[in-house]
C-alpha cells in the first residue's frame, strides 16, 4: 500500500537499527500506525530534528507489512512551543494515544480533538480542564465511556448532591458511604463539560476520569501523571 | 558451554556502535592476522576499563575514583552547576568552553513512555545535592528533543523550589554555517528566538 501527502502527528519515537527511527504517528486518515524513518538519526538526514513530538507533519509511506516504511516527512509550519507544564500535559495525551488506540483504527474525530488539545495547550492557563476534556472525547471515541448522568440500575437521572460509585463498565451506581471510587453526582454531572472550579471537585473530577482510563489499562499505571505527583 | 573462540569475538565485536557482520569479521581478521600485540593490548585496557570504571559520586560521570577530576578539582566555581545528559556533552563543553564551574550528568532524559523516570536520571542525588550545596546557578543544557525538554522543565521546577537562577543554552545557527543549509527544525528555533539588537 502507498500513501501520499497524509498528514499526521509523532506519538513517540525510538532508535531502531544503525542510524533510524521506529515512529509512532497519528495520521488524519489512518489513525496511528508504526513506521520506519530510514536513517532519521544520521548526521546528514534532511529528516533530523523533524521526526519530533508537536511538529505537524505531511507524510508518506509505502507499506507491506506491519510497519510501515516512510518515503516522505516534511513539516508542516513550526513546532507547537508547548512551554514549562504544557510540554508534559502534551506528553501526557500522547501517552494516552501511545495505550490507549489501537494502531490500524482511523480515527478522524478523535484526531481532530488532539490538534484542538494540542493548540489549546500552547494559550491555556487551564491545562487540567483541556486534559479533561481530551480524556472525555478520547474514551468516547474509542466506545467505551459508559453514560454518566443516570444511576446505571434505574436509569434514574443522577442527583447532584448523592453520592454514587463508579462502576467503570456501566456508570455511576447508588450508594451510601464514602469510599474509594465514590463521588458526588455533580462530579459525573459535569465529566463531559470539564467545567469543575472548586479545587476539591477538579480532583475528584480528574481522580473520576483516571479510574476510568485505568481500567481500560488492566491495571497497569500511566507513566506521565506518576512524573507529575512526584514533583509537587 | 564454549563455542568456536572465532565466532565468540565476532559476536562480541558486534556489540560495539556501527560493527555489524562484516566490520566485525575484518576487526576479527586483523588482529588475529597482524597485530596480536594490539589484540592482547585491547582485552586488557577493556577488561579493567569494565572493572574499574564506575560512576562518580557526585556528579555521575565515569570515573576510576571515588571523585571525578572536575569534582575533585579545587579550581572550579562551585557555585555553578552545568545539568548535561552525557558524559560525551561534559567533553565537549570542556573543550569548547570556559566553563568552569562544576557538571551532574543525567545520563539519559526522563521519557515517561520508556518507563524512565526522576530515580534513573540520579535525580533524587542531584536534589540532595541542591539542598545540600550553595549553587547560585543551574545551566541547563539537556538537549533540544522534546524529552530534552520536557527533562528540563523538570530542572527547571526543582532549582525554582530552592530559589536557584536557572540558565538554559542558546540555540540558533551554527556559527560558520549557512542560512539555507541550516535544518529547518534549527532555523524555525532560532527565528523565533531572535534577539533585538536596536530600537
Ligand atoms: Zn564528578
Amino acid at each position: 500500500m502507498r500513501v501520499t501527502a497524509c498528514t499526521g502527528w509523532v506519538l513517540h519515537r525510538r532508535p531502531w537499527r544503525e542510524s533510524s527511527l521506529l515512529v509512532e504517528l497519528f495520521t488524519t486518515e489512518h489513525g496511528r500506525i508504526g513506521a520506519v524513518a530510514r536513517g532519521a538519526r544520521s548526521a546528514r538526514s534532511a529528516w533530523r530534528g523533524l521526526a519530533e513530538p508537536f511538529q505537524p507533519l505531511e507524510l508518506g509511506w509505502v507499506r507491506r507489512g506491519e510497519l510501515a516504511t516512510l518515503n516522505a516527512l516534511e513539516p508542516v509550519g513550526q513546532r507547537l512551543t508547548l512551554a514549562g507544564r504544557s510540554l508534559w500535559c502534551g506528553l501526557y495525551v500522547n501517552e494516552l494515544l501511545m495505550r490507549l488506540l489501537p494502531r490500524d483504527d482511523p480515527a478522524p474525530l478523535l484526531y481532530d480533538h488532539y490538534q484542538v488539545t494540542l493548540t489549546a495547550l500552547t494559550s491555556s492557563q487551564d491545562q487540567a480542564a483541556v486534559m479533561r476534556r481530551f480524556e472525555w472525547h478520547l474514551l468516547t471515541e474509542l466506545g467505551v465511556m459508559p453514560q454518566l448522568d443516570r444511576e446505571a440500575e434505574s436509569a434514574q437521572p443522577l442527583v447532584p448532591d448523592q453520592l454514587y460509585r463508579l462502576d467503570p463498565e456501566a456508570g455511576p451506581r447508588s450508594c451510601d458511604k464514602p469510599a474509594a471510587g465514590t463521588f458526588p453526582g455533580r462530579i459525573f454531572l459535569m465529566a463531559d463539560q470539564a467545567k469543575a472550579t472548586d479545587p476539591v471537585e477538579r480532583r475528584q473530577l480528574r481522580d473520576l476520569m483516571r479510574l476510568l482510563i485505568e481500567h481500560q489499562l488492566d491495571g497497569t499505571t500511566l507513566q506521565t501523571p506518576k512524573l507529575f505527583r512526584s514533583w509537587k | 558451554m564454549s563455542s568456536d573462540p572465532l565466532s565468540e569475538l565476532l559476536t562480541a565485536l558486534r556489540c560495539l556502535p556501527g560493527v555489524g557482520a562484516r566490520s566485525s569479521q575484518r576487526m576479527a581478521l586483523h588482529l588475529l592476522e597482524r597485530d596480536r600485540e594490539g589484540g592482547r593490548r585491547l582485552a586488557e585496557a577493556l577488561a579493567r576499563a569494565m572493572s574499574e570504571i564506575r560512576r562518580c559520586r557526585q556528579c555521575r560521570n565515569f570515573t576510576a575514583e571515588e571523585l571525578c577530576h572536575v569534582c575533585a578539582s579545587t579550581r572550579r566555581d562551585r557555585s555553578r552547576l552545568c545539568v548535561v545528559e552525557s558524559p560525551a556533552d561534559v567533553l565537549a563543553i570542556e573543550q569548547a568552553t570556559a566553563y568552569d564551574g562544576l557538571y551532574f550528568v543525567l545520563l539519559g532524559r526522563l521519557s515517561p513512555l520508556d518507563g524512565i523516570g526522576p530515580d534513573d536520571l540520579g535525580l533524587d542525588l542531584l536534589s540532595r545535592r541542591l539542598d545540600q550545596e550553595s549553587f547560585e546557578e543551574m545551566v541547563i543544557a539537556t538537549n533540544t528533543t522534546v524529552e530534552g525538554e520536557a527533562t528540563a522543565q523538570y530542572l527547571v521546577e526543582m532549582a525554582g523550589r530552592r530559589g536557584i537562577r536557572v540558565s538554559r543554552l542558546a540555540q540558533g545557527v551554527p556559527l560558520g554555517g549557512e542560512l539555507e543549509h541550516t535544518d529547518r527544525s534549527t532555523l524555525a528555533h532560532a527565528f523565533s528566538a531572535r534577539q533585538v539588537v536596536s530600537g
